[in-house]
């Protein structure tokens, strides 16, 4: 039997070649790129809140759906660390932790409820929960808030012998996700659903409970990303995660995941993420306006989704 | 006899050549004026690259097209048009959310002198063309609106507008019920009479009989042969199709049916009314009946995916309520629906993914799945069933229609139910896949396996079936038992429509009168 053909632009393999590219391009661009410091930044500790938060963008989107109150969640749940700790001085390292997750978990089952219960299009209705998130925050509060302590602030700038600690934070969530999407019966289940709906439902899964899971899985990911914001910001903020949900969303689409679910490895997002990451460090070596940086992160989209859809588009083409 | 006065358009050995296979090869074939000619050929054979060529999507690696006397080079499928020769695709191409004067001027709008659309002039020359069909349908009416038919029809209308000498329907019955066909054969044969060409694509070979005045094999890129429909039989046909004699495409019988698995007594919902069957072990009950007539309505309330208002359901005598379709897969039912690409596969996903999704849990080692093992699996199903593939990781859209139904079988085999329904078994599927799949079902009951099968195919439902359970408007209009004689299509269908019943002639015996 002959083997899958292997291509460089395939989606989920093109998003590796394109991360090689990048940080070629950037070495030549500018040699502070490659400073020890430098690299480790980019690499083991920038990419830490926003990869966290893609995976949960990734399995939501696999799953057939897609969130758009990551942005908000992850304002509110920095926030309401620094909160903590102001309100209650003292308060353990793991309580905070447990609630800052608690909380990202169950604004992604509210999400999952909209959609599975209320059959509301997962679009409308995570920029719904976005609305009434973002609400309640500037409610909770008008300005950041600090004074998160240095023990908590240890799962940012902690270090085990050489390696930064959140580096190791992310990376256990990542193989366990991985692990999840890949090898386990569970899934399996969600690229069915994601890719099928009515299908999933006569080979017998559960579908609306798969759904479900995959905004919950969401959430604790979003709980999980603003528990290493929290501790890298020393504090939260109504707009700490401005932009996220579009970010996670590039992150994902330039991993070669498909916005129409079902499709992609979740390795891809952290490739994309990485990607980002670079292109951010970049930006900020070259000394490029944030303006137009916001502007050429926007353009990446759109060439991505293009660029895959095209792809998509002319192996359909070869197969009529 | 052969005239060449009489040919509007010619392929001179065209050859098509796509990176690592030729599509077609040395084609030579013409077609007449204001003739109906049937295409014919397995999944593969090259109809469809053909026809792209006609149409101007292709061009064709050598050869040459001479149409009207002249050659031919079509640079797009535009150019094509505008040259007078027009093709409908098995999925149309018209906008749901416009009507149907919009649709047939689409782009070529007629202008008042303000420039501006002038739809009362459109609507004019829309119902001029509906007239010379005779077929009469609301030209106001959204296409989402509009039956299958209907939208076949307004394709039919696009086509006439920009004055079309050749108009090519690609599989134009797959979505017809059997009275929407015979409207469809009303239209073809006013276009001909009007001395259009009509290219005729189709696996129905029912439908060549009845429509075409001449046919032309095609297989592995190669005309095996272009006769007058009178001069050959079915079986003729086939055996030109697949290249080698199908004395029975259905296997026979099973001899040993036994007692009553499944019973529905009473059953009635939305679309059904008071419904009554039963299902023995090893049997195929056929389910027949024209569309909209409660067939998939029928099977959908057994297997619990529609709610059933009143009656009772019952496995081996032990009633069940199937809330949804999962208790009722629970309970030894499996499920493959007719729309296989849209309900039966899972189209980004690879073979094996497709193979294994309904019982993972036999793979699973300490949660995770052990990849070889289902591997294996799927390799032991596609050596059972004979299954053409590339490679198991293969994404299961890019096989041909007779080898993903084979996949859904594979899937539905490891279930291990006791109960199969499947809808519509062969829907597009060739010939050679057709009797593979029978073969599978017949080996499924010779085991001690039920099936349900619906299907809108008669032969297959006469050829396939212990019992015929015939279907009008949600009723079970009458059980006929094979294993005293076998039916015609005449008998079931006027069950079906619910009075005597003639199938439509086929072209030839007028002809030969005149």
């Amino acid at each position: 039997m002959m083997k899958k053909k292997f291509r460089l632009t395939d989606p989920g393999i093109f998003v590796w070649v394109l991360l090689v590219a990048i940080v070629i391009f950037s070495a030549v661009a500018n040699p502070v790129f490659l400073r020890p410091r430098n690299l480790k930044n980019v690499f083991l500790i920038q990419p830490v809140g926003l990869g966290l938060a893609s995976l949960g963008q990734a399995v939501i989107i696999i799953s057939g759906g897609i969130d758009m109150s990551i942005g908000a969640a992850v304002s509110l749940l920095t926030s309401v660390a620094g909160g903590l700790y102001r309100d209650f001085p003292g308060v353990s390292v793991l309580t905070v932790f447990l609630i800052i997750s608690a909380m990202g978990t169950v604004i992604g089952l509210l999400n999952g409820l909209l959609v599975v219960k209320l059959k509301i299009a997962p679009f409308m209705a995570t920029l719904a929960t976005m609305s009434v998130i973002q609400g309640g925050i500037f409610i909770y509060t008008k300005k950041t808030i600090g004074g998160i302590p240095k023990s908590f602030r240890f799962i940012a700038e902690g270090s085990v012998g050489p390696v930064p600690f959140c580096f190791l934070y992310l990376a256990v969530i990542f193989a366990l996700v991985l692990i999840l999407m890949n090898r386990s019966r569970y899934g399996r289940h969600l690229y069915a659903v994601g890719a099928n709906e009515w299908v999933a439902s006569i080979t017998g899964i559960a579908v609306d409970r798969v759904k479900l899971s995959a905004y919950l899985i969401g959430g604790l990911l979003t709980g999980l990303a603003s528990v290493f914001l929290a501790g890298r910001m020393g504090g939260g903020g109504p707009l700490v995660g401005k932009g996220y949900e579009l970010d996670t969303i590039t992150a994902v689409v330039i991993g070669g995941v498909s916005l129409a679910g079902g499709d992609g490895n979740i390795a891809g997002a952290i490739g994309g993420v990485l990607i980002l990451s670079i292109f951010s460090n970049l930006m900020n070596l070259l000394d490029v306006n944030p303006y137009i940086q916001m502007l050429l992160k926007g353009l990446i989209l759109i060439t991505a989704v293009f660029f895959y859809a095209a792809k998509t588009a002319k192996a359909k083409g070869q197969e009529a | 006899m052969m005239n060449n006065e009489n040919i509007l358009l010619e392929f001179m050995n065209i050859d098509k050549q796509f990176p690592g296979v030729k599509a077609l090869d040395d084609v030579s074939m013409s077609f007449r004026f204001g003739e109906v000619h049937a295409l014919v050929g397995e999944n593969g054979a090259g109809k469809s690259t053909l026809m792209k060529i006609l149409s101007g999507v292709y061009q064709p690696s050598g050869g040459e097209i001479v149409y009207k006397g002249e050659k031919l080079k079509l640079q797009n499928p535009h150019h094509a048009q505008m040259q007078g020769i027009s093709i409908i695709f098995q999925e149309f191409s018209l906008i749901n959310t416009l009507d149907v004067v919009e649709n047939v001027f689409l782009n070529r709008e007629p202008k008042t002198s303000f420039g501006l659309f002038d739809k009362k002039k459109a609507a004019g020359m829309t119902k001029k063309l509906l007239e010379t069909i005779g077929i009469d349908i609301d030209i106001t009416a959204k296409i989402k609106n509009l039956s299958v038919i209907e939208q076949q029809t307004v394709e039919i209308i696009k086509a006439l507008s920009i004055d079309a000498d050749i108009i090519i329907m690609d599989e134009p019955s797959a979505a017809l019920s059997d009275k929407e066909l015979s409207k469809l054969f009303d239209i073809i044969m006013k276009l001909k009479a009007d001395g259009k060409t009509v290219i005729y694509i189709s696996h129905m070979l029912e439908e060549v009989f009845s429509i075409a005045d001449r046919v032309t094999v095609l297989k592995d890129g190669r005309v095996m042969a272009t006769e007058e429909v009178c001069d050959l039989d079915k079986d003729k046909l086939v055996s030109l199709m697949v290249g080698r004699e199908i004395s029975d495409i259905y296997p026979p019988r099973s001899a040993n049916v036994g007692d009553v698995v499944l019973e529905a007594g009473d059953l009635a919902s939305g679309k059904l009314k008071n419904v009554n069957l039963t299902l023995k072990k090893g049997e195929i009950l056929g389910v027949a009946g024209i569309a909209g007539s409660g067939r998939t309505a029928l099977v959908e309330t057994l297997l619990g995916i529609e709610r059933k208002m009143s009656g009772t359901v019952s496995l081996s005598g032990r009633e069940v309520d199937f809330k949804n379709i999962r208790q009722a897969i629970d309970s030894g039912f499996c499920y493959i629906p007719s729309d296989r690409k849209n309900q039966g596969i899972i189209a980004p996903e690879s073979i094996v993914v497709n193979t294994t999704i309904t019982n993972l849990d036999n793979y699973v080692v300490r949660g995770l799945i052990n990849r070889k093992a289902e591997e294996e699996v799927t390799k032991n199903q596609i050596e059972l069933l004979g299954t053409k593939v590339a490679s198991i990781d293969q994404r299961i859209e890019d096989l041909s229609g007779g080898n993903q139904q084979k996949v859904l079988l594979s899937r539905a085999l490891l279930m291990e139910p006791e109960i199969y329904i499947i809808n519509e078994p062969t829907r597009g599927i060739d010939v050679g896949a057709k009797h593979e799949i029978y073969k599978i079902m017949r080996d499924l009951t010779s085991r001690g396996k039920s099936i349900i099968m619906v299907s809108s195919e008669l032969p297959e439902i006469i050829g396939m079936s212990d019992r015929i359970l015939v279907m009008n408007q949600g009723e079970a209009a009458g059980i006929l038992d094979q294993s005293v004689k076998t039916y015609t299509e005449e008998e079931i269908l006027s069950l079906a429509v619910g009075h005597e019943y003639r199938l439509p002639a086929g072209g030839c015996d007028d002809e030969e009168e005149v």
